[in-house]
Formats: C-alpha cells, structure tokens, sequence
C-alpha cells in the first residue's frame, strides 16, 4: 500500500499537472458572408472567468442583432454572427480574432477581458475593422497607440474614480480597503483605477479568483480600520465571498464595489441574507430614462417579464445599434469607411445612463461617453435587492 | 494565531477539503485508484440542485436527494464507461486512466455547463443554522452543519471499513487487487462500491458548501486540487487522516495570507506540496504493516 502509494501520487500529480493546463476553445457558426449579409464577429467569454458579465452581455447582442436583422437589416443586409470564445484568456484573444476575421467578419464585438484586447492591439490595427468593446471600462483600450479601429461605449476606470472621489469626499473618506481578485487581467484592470483614485490612501488584498475562503484578506483590510472598503472583480463567485465576508467582520464600515454586482442579479441570491445591505455599487440604469426603458420593453419581449435590465444588456445593445448606424451611413462593408462612419457618430443617446447622456466619437475620441452621466452609482437594501440610486451621492447629472 | 475569526473559516475550509480527500480516500483504498473528477461531482451535484430548486422550483429535499443520486450514478459510470475499459486495454496501466479521469473533470465541467448554464448559483443546503456569535466570532450558517455531517460521514466510514463484510472487501481488494482477483473476490462489484461511495461523498460535500457563496462550473478544479492536497498532507493511513490533512491545509490557507498576504500562500503551497512528495509522500498519517 506505502509504495504504490507512493507511485500512484507521483503518478497522479504528472497526470493532473499535465491535464490541468488544457484548455477548451469553442468556434460557433462557421462560414464566410455572402453579398446580401454583413458578418459581425463575436468574441464572448462564455466559459472563462468573465462569463458571469460576458455571457448576459453576449445575449443582448445576438437579441439586438436579431432585433436590427428584423427591421430589415442595413441597406438590405442581415447581420450574419460567427462567434470564438477566448475565456478571458489574454493569449487566447488573438488567435479568436484571426478565425473571426478568416470567416469574413466586418467588424468585431469583444465581450471578453480588455486585458486580451491589449494583447491584440496591434494585430486589430492591422485587420482594419472596427472592433467595439461595448462592455468594457479599460481606458488603455482606446489610447494609442494602435486605437484606430478600437471603441469603447462608457465611462472609464478612470471615470470611475472621479466619481468615487466625489463621493468620497462627500462622506469623508480618506482610507480605504480594496480587496482584488489576483487573476492578471483584474490586477490590470484595478491598476488604472487605483492609480486614478487619488483621493484616498488605498490598502489593496488581492486573493485567488477560484478562493474558497476571503476571511484573512478580509482580516488584514480590517487590521487597518479602513474608512471604507471596496471589491473589485470581474468574478461574481469572488465578488460574492467576498461581501459575505466583509458583511461578516465589517458590517459597519461602508462598502462599495465595481461594476460586477449590478450586473449579475441573478448572483444577488447566492449572498447571506442581509449581506447586501448598504453596499453601493456602479450601474448605468436608472429607472427614469426613457431609452433604458425601450431597450428594455425589447429584451423583456424576448425574455419575459422577469428580465432584469442591467447596464451590460444596455451597452451591449448600443454597441449593436452603433455598428448598425455606421454600416448605415458608410454604404459599404469596406473596413475603412465603416471605421470613419464610426467617427462620425455624434450625439447618440444611450440606453444607458442618465436621461439624455449620449455617445460620440471622432478620429482622437474612441471613447463614446459624454461626460459622467452614464454611470450611476447604486445601493443594494436589506433584503440584497437594488435599492435604487444611493441617497449618499450622485454626479451632477439633472441639466442632462 | 489568537483571530477567533479565522479559525471558524479553517474548520468551514478544513471540513469541506476534508470531505473531499475523503471522497478521494475512498476511492483510493477501494479501487487504488485517484478518482480526479471528485471536484466535478461535488460541483454538478451542488450545481444540479440549485438548477432543480431555482428553475424548476422543487423543495430543497428532493432536489438535494436526486443531486446525490445523480453524482454517486455519475462516479459510478466514471468507473465502468472510462476508468475500468482503459486499465482494461492498458494492462492496469496507472496513468492512461488517471490522465482519462482528470479529462472527465473538464468534460463533466462543460456538461454541467450545458445542463443547468454557466451562471453562478446559489447553494441551498438542506440544514443551515441561524448566524451566531461565539465571542468575537461570527459562524456562519454553514459552518455548524459542515463539521457535524464531516465528522458524522468519516465516523461512519470508519466503522463500515471496520465492522462490515463490505468495507473489509473494500480494505482488502484495494490493498492489492490483483491477488484479490486470483482468491476469487468480487473485485469489480468491490470498485465500483467505493466509487458510488466516493460520489456519495462529494456530493455532500459540494452540497454542503454551496451556502458559503454559491457555486460554478469554475469551482471544478480547484476542489479537485483542494481534496488531492488534503489527501496527500493527511495520508491514507487512517479514515480520519483526509480531514486532518483537510485541516492543515486550510489552516495554511487562511493564516499564511493572513500574515504574509495573498500570494505567498501560492509560494508555501509549492513547498509544501515539494517537501510532502519528496520526504513523505504518503502523508502525515501511514498504514502500519506488521512484519
């Protein structure tokens, strides 16, 4: 028993070392356009660590691309979908872009970790078609170099922490403890936003993504009697445990987090009861804006009346919408003069936002939002459900 | 050290890692066999009754009771559709099973994927307690059920392995296999019942600690890993050494964060891993053999 024992172990660790590092790697719907359609390459996270975000955000497309498609399309064309999925894998989004691009694709919608946007920038640069990250909040995206074909739709980290600072400031917060997931393309993602996020002295944790226990980090943020606390992660398992353990040993000191939360309703469950309470978060929905709602009467068409809007359903129909507008007014399916229709775009009110906050681009703005107002920030109550816009704070969104 | 706090997240931890290696013990003693796809089953059977209870509104009961049907059903056809057919055509051959097992892991990720989608879900355990304080300690509604049915399982265990005919077929066939199979005993009945006991298992174990904070297809593999470590530190030297080994694993998980950060839990975990295999690869605790 000791030797085969023994040998089975080493056996067996050889075996799961080696197996572990496979990974899976799915192309939908192969095959070129033809004359009477435009192919719109997808490339959605539906199996990776970003799923949780990816996945919503990849329906809302294909629902508005049905959408488009049932209004006849643009200039007699249907939008045609190929699909790759790179799971979040910054080495992996490269190659997904070359098969999209090989099967014909006119244009690209990531719904993936900006952080394999990054790790393609050059080769998007040299495919010449427009590539929208509707869901992304990665500033280092649009900016040069190699952001002549690259859009994003909302607000930044870096607007993020504007935001955060004035109600920061608001509240009187000058500490603050912020616990990350240690995946490469979060600890990319956070550094923007923390390096933006001068107002405070921050204190960062970071843990495992697949952790199955957050109570050190937690401890060692408490440690230093924060004024607040924040998570920031794209993993709604981590953002989770995450709260569960904070509700736990810090119930008392105010807590925020990123976007994730407000996008995964369905997660709001997982949570212990009262878990919830007090947390504000970013969103882009507010229940007052007339775009919102009409996107949302369509998804709740296709879904059903217990949909829940979130702001990536939101984006991702924009970023739909955009591609089908600069189609439109290029008349053509040529990279470039989609690409200069795309700068075109002025004034586009979003489905997103405060009432009235609209999206345009240029040759040196890749980043559609117009101003703050596209993001707000939120409050979950007791019972771990949206409270609505937190009572604490808001940008000064009431002229728009 | 002195963080009351902390030690409640060891025994939720320790206790769950613990199942795990118990699952994979099992496994290991009956069938001589690591059964790699432990992490899955405990994921799809946690995964399944939240499906069942969410989406299809089913009593917590019954959802849990079919989740554990379904995953002792699961290791049982691990064992007769993949692992038995491969030492079968490879002369009981250790690592092409091993390497199709470890596969199975990931194909059962994405069927479980497939099956009940990729959201995360919450867990509906069927006992929870209320939150209470002890001291300064909050526990959690999880924690009091998970070490109860943790010791009530491995306590159960040991005693079928010790008083029953089955366990000592189980004891005896694991040992040595091939001499069992000359003395005519049932060796393949014998497997099988430490595989559909090994998902009975983790199962339970999956089921249990979804009410921590839900579950996903991406808890797969490192459950898998956490059960695989806690067995190699504890051992298979008594019924009991997977959830002393579940312990110390989880105590260097939580306290090594804790006083030297996040990452150097990864660096420690290299070590240990590297020290147990080369100076003690068959854990903390052995099986003794008189001479």
């Amino acid at each position: 028993m000791y030797l085969r024992s023994k040998r089975l172990l080493a056996v067996a660790a050889a075996g799961l070392l080696l197996v572990s590092t496979t990974t899976a790697c799915s192309d939908k719907n192969p095959g070129g356009g033809s004359s009477d359609t435009i192919v719109i390459g997808l490339d959605c996270d539906t199996t990776g660590p970003g799923a949780s975000y990816a996945k919503p955000s990849c329906d809302a497309t294909k629902d508005t691309i049905d959408l488009v498609n049932s209004k006849g399309g643009v200039n007699g064309k249907k939008f045609k979908v190929v699909e790759g999925n790179d799971e979040s894998d910054p080495t992996k989004t490269p190659t997904v872009i070359q098969k999209l691009v090989s099967q014909g694709a006119k244009a690209l919608i990531l719904l993936t970790s900006s952080a394999g946007a990054l790790q393609a920038k050059s080769l998007i640069e040299r495919t010449g078609i427009p590539v929208f990250m509707p869901v992304a909040s990665n500033p280092l995206v649009t900016q040069a170099p190699n952001n002549t074909y690259l859009y994003e739709l909302a607000e930044t980290t870096a607007d993020w922490a504007k935001l955060l600072c004035g109600a920061f400031e608001a509240k009187g917060i000058k500490t603050l403890g912020f616990l990350q997931d240690n995946s490469p393309s979060e600890v990319q993602f956070n550094q923007g936003f923390l390096k933006a996020l001068t107002c405070v002295k921050v204190d960062v944790q970071s843990a495992p993504i697949d952790a199955t226990d957050l109570s050190a980090e937690v401890a060692r943020i408490k440690s230093k009697n924060p004024d607040a606390v924040m998570v920031g992660t794209s993993a709604i398992n981590f953002e989770i445990l995450a709260q569960n353990t904070f509700h736990q040993q810090m119930a008392d000191t105010p807590r925020f987090t990123e976007a994730t939360l407000g996008a995964v309703p369905s997660a709001w469950a997982q949570a212990h009861s009262g878990a919830l309470n007090g947390v504000v978060g970013f969103s882009g929905i507010t229940a007052a804006n007339p775009a919102t709602k009409s996107a949302e009467a369509y998804f709740k068409s296709k879904h059903g009346d217990s949909f829940t809007m979130t702001q990536f359903w939101a984006q991702a129909y924009d970023g739909v919408q955009l591609l089908a507008k600069a189609f439109e007014q290029a008349g053509s399916t040529d990279g470039k003069k989609v690409n200069d229709a795309v700068q075109s775009i002025t004034g586009h009110t979003a489905s997103f936002g405060y009432t009235g906050f609209t999206l345009s681009f240029s040759k040196d703005k890749h980043l559609g939002a117009d101003g703050l107002c596209g993001e707000v920030l939120v409050e979950w109550g007791p019972d771990n459900q949206l409270k609505g816009p937190w009572s604490g704070y808001q940008p000064d969104c009431t002229a728009s | 050290m002195l963080n009351s706090q902390l030690w409640v997240a060891v025994i939720e931890d320790g206790c769950f890692f613990g199942l795990l290696a118990l699952a994979y013990f099992i496994n290991l003693i009956g069938a001589g066999f690591f059964n790699f796809a432990i992490g899955a089953v405990a994921m799809g059977a946690a995964l399944g009754a939240s499906w069942l209870v969410g989406d299809h509104d089913w009593d917590v009961w019954p959802a849990t009771v079919t989740a554990v049907f379904a995953a002792m059903v699961l290791a049982a056809t691990i064992e007769l559709a993949i692992v038995r057919p491969v030492q079968a055509r490879s002369g009981r051959g250790e690592l092409p099973a091993l390497v199709a097992v470890a596969a199975t892991l990931f194909a059962v990720v994405q069927l479980a994927g497939e099956a009940f989608g990729r959201d995360s879900r919450a867990g509906h355990p069927v006992w929870t307690t209320s939150q209470f304080h002890v001291g300064s300690a909050v526990v959690d509604p999880i924690t009091v059920p998970l070490l109860a049915v943790t010791i009530a399982l491995t306590a159960g265990l040991a005693l079928w392995l010790r008083r029953s005919r089955a366990g000592r077929l189980v004891r005896a066939i694991g040992d040595n296999s091939d001499t069992a199979r000359t003395l005519g005993l049932p060796v393949g009945r014998t497997r099988l019942i430490a595989f559909v006991i090994g998902g009975f298992i983790a199962a339970v174990a999956g089921l249990l600690f979804a009410g921590k904070s839900g579950v996903s297809t991406s808890n797969a593999l490192q459950w898998t890993l956490n059960g695989f470590l806690a067995l190699v530190i504890g051992g298979t030297g008594s019924v009991w050494a997977p959830l002393f080994g579940g312990l110390l694993l989880a105590m260097g998980q939580i306290f090594i964060p804790y006083y030297l950060g996040g990452a150097a839990f990864s660096y420690a975990l290299v070590l240990v891993a590297m020290a147990f295999f080369a100076f003690r690869p068959e854990g903390i605790f052995t099986a003794r053999v008189r001479v």
